[in-house]
């Protein structure tokens, strides 16, 4: 908290504007443009493979014939392999990482801790240009005559060499992702630095919004593990470009005594931290909007932010309970399992501090925090279900099945989706200086959560009756055939999430050119980006703000002037 | 069919499979109790603290030492009554059951399984119950066992990774290239059971599919006389593709290794 | 970007470079741990029947990068003492030592492509070539940084230009390191 950018002139033609703007607002909203365009390309996606799902062998309605000619519409399985790997790809590389840490990271973080500018306003617009090249690899994979990547997400060596997946799409996946680490590396130093030097005169680090501190873990695990992925897909490529045998063993490989497992080592020292990249910033979020909704100080706001640091330090520990069916030795199964478990007690003081939040607060149920009670909702089933998979016996019978792609849909994508919804509704006035329109903001909520709980509650179910992931048709198996209803039952539920997304987009798309004007503070809360207009001026702050209390103070019996809130600007009364 | 038998996991027809389920739902009424605890606070607070009922809120920070205590104290008891409890019973399993392999002695069915795209290839000793002789023999699609006696596989793969799944015995374990993977269980049920490949391996994954046959022990016997006589008279000693197994001992990964810089078996072989 | 308080803290660059330079160490520490679980797979090593490749030119590579890591040191102590003529030829020496590395380098990679340990010839030539590319690419990055360096003598006394030749500098002694310790993992032993 030493350093501050100067006042700059706003720049002034279209492209020093709006392309290669400097100013993290405008980057903010570059990625969540860019995020919100891969998120609808993967939720289509998901449709296509829950429609393949339900009702193998029929047409995909209205686009199928337009996609898939030579099979009048009908997805083919090698079409299908594509389109699992890079919903999920796409989901988590391209969607919830721009929008959760690039388009919240940059809008929110010099705003909520006082700075004019992120430390490294050029670092920060390379980042987002990167981040562009690499969407443009990724479905450039598409378009070459073998199709795109088809391993899974995951891309398990050896199918993920040449062995088993020949052409280019591949090559151009490893080499998409490995971009995408460069960009979002870039995204994280920048983010660390900021929230060290830059925030306001008298921040301290319990000072910060719980956002702020869930967006700063995400960076720091970012910069520390993208890395360990970097070295695992570049090595990926030079076994598929330069014939290197790093992941190639057994018959297939023709010279080579590699390791395919290795692979799968480094894949998840980073999948594992992965996953609390996503989800820490939505956590941040949930935890300052149940306070600022519920117009009471944080419950423990240390103790989550505690918590939150313990979780990550742990999720660097845990990650081989991934890999239980690879046969580890017993000591190192054991040794994961117990690991695993332990996140139960920062997750579990977590979740006592939101309801200790809510406990005896006055809670004003509108949008972002009706979303924000949703994730605490939907992460509690996603934690619990967590702990099947952690232990080694039942994750014996469930690894791999449908169990899985609930358990993890529940924690990576439902609680997040949530999340950065509850931001979108928040900070929506503050980004395009208008509000949203509440009542559509309600449909929609009420729409998701039926729909979305549908779909990965019916996924636990069919996974516990062992119908396994990645299947083109299940029912090819016996014992899987009496799941077709409940199939069904999902690919419907996805389809009213999807078609719930309609009022979404149309709230944002209206509002942004005809909502109701913005005032500068709709939501009566104390944090800094606040104390400024909606949308903030180029520089964000005439002057530097100075920080005189905590970002939760609310129901101060002590405040006299009808409100319930205190700027952070203000000595505490 | 209800809903229930409808959602229900297949019928388990090993000696230990059960442990699974109850483990299952052990976690399962755990869990839904915690979770029933987290929805009454989420909803019970939401409803009674609602700006509409209630107006003064209580300033707290939630760091008095009372409040302090009382989230540790949750989160102890959901370390306590949940993790610590299944991490134990889980790791008895394990060791007692699952990693509990059946000793060199001891008189069981061996079967070696090469997974390639897409396709099991099962391996039974034969008559001299030496592997990978002229006498042994090969099925795909197909693994016939006798009821009532352990069953240990060792498991490879081809080409990329694979994971031998039995549904009816909860249990899995991938088949992967360059390495022995092994599984036992103990069947008692006769009857034809499901066999998948729960590890993605490309496109026709799904198809990846084989059956097992469990034989009371007399039918085993039968279908074994037969099988030998057959694979005597039918096996193909040109055929390269027959002599893809290995010694039963090597089954360390280690051991793998060594094996095919000695005498080139399982890899070379493969190759030529 | 501006001091706004007395308050004593580490420059912004500084601690981007030290973030930055953990990502670095992870890359590397990925690929060493890749090495090692790879290594210890086996129970001969070189693999398959591989002789180990001649030292000549590791032993030129690192010579040349620990000598070039000392000249840099070197140029840097003489630009704090203002001395333009001793610390240009520094630089230059360590820039030009950081081209015989990368030629060392390049001979290596003929060398073994002669003695049939070409990239796909297996695992071990395949961590032999690999990594060693890596590492080549990061001397590229290196050199690149060294020429940012060159224009020093306008800037005595400048901050940020100091910061430069520190981050540069760190990042070239990082890659000797890293150098040192695969000529010892990878060829030595």
């Amino acid at each position: 908290m030493t350093y501050a950018h100067g006042k700059h002139a706003a720049p002034t033609t279209f492209l020093s504007k709006y392309v290669f703007s400097y100013d993290h607002k405008v980057i903010g909203k570059q990625f969540l443009w860019y995020g919100i365009f891969f998120l609808g390309i993967g939720g289509m996606m998901a449709l296509l493979i829950r429609w393949t799902l339900a009702f193998p062998g029929e047409a995909f309605p209205v686009l199928g014939p337009l996609l898939f000619p030579y099979t009048d519409g009908v997805v083919p399985p090698d079409t299908y392999s594509m389109l699992f790997t890079l919903h999920g790809t796409i989901m988590i590389f391209f969607a919830i990482t721009p929008i959760l840490i690039g388009a919240f990271g940059n809008y929110c973080i010099p705003l909520m801790i006082g700075a004019r500018d992120m430390a490294f306003p050029l670092f920060n617009m390379l980042s987002f240009h990167i981040a562009v090249i690499s969407g443009v690899l990724l479905l450039a994979s598409l378009f070459t005559p073998m199709g795109g990547a088809a391993g899974g997400w995951t891309s398990y060596p050896t199918l993920s060499t040449l062995v088993g997946s020949p052409g280019s799409g591949q090559t151009l996946w490893c080499l998409s992702i490995f971009v995408l680490g460069v960009s979002s590396t870039m995204g994280a130093v920048n983010y660390i630095t900021t929230v060290i030097c830059f925030r306001a005169p008298g921040m301290g680090y319990f000072d910060m919004p719980l956002t702020i501190w869930g967006l700063w873990l995400t960076a720091i695990l970012n910069a520390i593990f993208l890395p360990v992925l970097g070295a695992g897909v570049m090595l990926l490529t030079f076994d598929r470009v330069f014939g290197t045998t790093f992941f190639l063993a057994g018959a297939a490989a023709t010279s080579g005594s590699g390791d395919p497992i290795l692979f799968q080592h480094v894949f998840w020292i980073f999948g594992h931290p992965e996953v609390y990249i996503l989800i820490l910033p939505a956590w941040g979020m949930v935890s300052d909007f149940l306070s600022f909704f519920a117009r009471k100080p944080a419950f423990g706001a240390k103790a989550t932010a505690l918590s939150m640091t313990t979780i990550t330090i742990l999720s660097t520990l845990v990650y081989g309970h991934h890999m239980f069916t690879t046969q580890m030795s017993p000591l190192l199964t054991q040794t994961f399992m117990t690991l695993t478990m332990t996140i139960s007690i920062p997750s579990a003081i977590l979740f006592a501090n939101w309801l200790g939040t809510l406990y005896k607060g006055s809670i004003r149920f509108d949008s972002p925090m009706l979303f924000s009670l949703g994730v605490v909702f939907v992460f509690g089933l996603g934690g619990l279900t967590g702990l099947y998979l952690g232990t080694v016996s039942t994750d014996l019978y469930l690894h791999d099945t449908y169990f899985v792609v609930g358990h993890f849909h529940y924690t990576m994508a439902a609680s997040v989706l949530l999340g950065g919804f509850a931001g979108t509704y928040f900070w929506f006035p503050k980004m395009f200086g208008r509000m949203m329109d509440e009542k559509l903001a309600k449909i929609h909520f009420w729409i998701t959560m039926i729909g979305l709980n549908g779909v990965f509650m019916g996924m636990m179910v069919v996974g516990f009756a062992g119908m396994h992931r990645r299947l083109y048709n299940p029912f090819v198996y016996e014992f899987l055939e009496k799941l077709i209803p409940i199939n069904k039952f999902i690919t419907y539920s996805a389809l009213l999430m999807g078609v719930g997304q309609l009022p979404f987009v149309w709230n944002f798309v209206y509002s942004l050119y005809k909502g109701k004007k913005a005032p500068q503070n709709p939501w009566e809360v104390g944090t800094l980006e606040w104390t400024i207009p909606s949308p903030p001026i180029h520089y964000n702050f005439e002057e530097i703000p100075t920080v005189k209390c905590g970002p939760h103070e609310f129901g101060n019996p002590n405040l006299k002037d009808g409100r319930d809130f205190q700027y952070q600007t203000e000595e505490l009364v | 069919m209800s809903f229930l038998e409808r959602i229900a996991p297949p019928e388990i027809i090993s000696t230990n499979g059960h442990l699974i389920d109850s483990l299952f739902m052990y976690t399962t009424v755990m869990a839904t109790i915690f979770f029933i605890f987290v929805c009454l606070g989420l909803f019970g607070f939401s409803y009674k603290y609602s700006a509409k009922r209630n107006k003064k809120v209580d300033y707290t920070y939630g760091n008095r030492k009372k409040q302090l205590k009382a989230t540790l104290l949750i989160g102890i008891l959901v370390f306590v009554v949940i993790d610590l409890t299944i991490t134990y019973r889980s790791n008895n399993d394990m060791i007692a059951e699952f990693w509990n392999f059946p000793k060199a002695d001891e008189d069981i069915t061996r079967i070696e399984v090469l997974a390639q795209q897409w396709m099991w290839n099962f391996r039974h000793a034969g008559a001299d119950g030496e592997f990978n002789t002229a006498d042994d023999v090969l099925s795909n699609h197909d693994l016939h066992i006798p009821v009532g006696k352990k069953v240990e596989f060792r498991i490879t793969s081809k080409d990329v990774i694979h994971s031998l799944f039995f549904p009816n015995a909860r249990i899995k374990v991938d088949a992967m290239p360059g390495r022995i993977s092994r599984l036992w269980f103990e069947p008692t049920k006769t009857g034809v059971y499901d066999i998948a490949c729960a590890e993605m391996c490309g496109t026709h994954h799904y198809k990846m599919q084989a059956k097992l046959h469990v034989h009371s022990p007399e039918d085993y016997a039968a279908w074994k006389a037969e099988a030998e006589q057959l694979a005597i008279i039918g096996n193909d000693t040109e055929n390269i593709d027959n002599y893809w197994g290995w010694q039963w001992e090597t089954s360390g990964k280690e051991d793998l290794a060594k094996n095919s810089e000695n005498d080139e078996s399982v890899v070379m072989k493969e190759n030529n | 970007m501006q001091k706004i308080s007395t308050q004593d803290m580490k420059h912004p660059k500084e601690i981007a470079f030290t973030i930055l330079m953990v990502s670095w160490v992870m890359l590397f520490a990925s690929l060493f741990l890749s090495y090692a679980l790879l290594r210890f797979k086996e129970t001969n090593w070189p693999p398959m029947g591989f002789e180990s490749v001649s030292l000549l030119w590791p032993w030129v590579s690192t010579i040349s990068i620990l000598l070039s890591s000392y000249f840099l040191h070197a140029f840097s102590k003489f630009y704090d003492l203002k001395n333009i003529k001793k610390a240009n030829k520094n630089l230059v020496i360590t820039f030009l030592l950081g081209l015989v590395f990368l030629v060392s380098q390049k001979m290596l990679w003929s060398h073994m492509n002669e003695v049939g340990l070409v990239v796909s010839s297996g695992i071990f030539s395949s961590i032999l070539h690999g990594f060693t590319w890596v590492h080549a690419a990061h001397i590229v990055m290196g050199l690149i940084g060294l020429c940012f360096l060159r224009k020093f003598y306008n800037n005595f006394g400048d901050e940020s230009f100091q910061l430069r030749i520190k981050h540069v500098s760190h990042f070239w002694h990082f890659l000797d390191i890293v150098w040192i310790l695969m000529f010892l993992t990878m060829f030595l032993f």
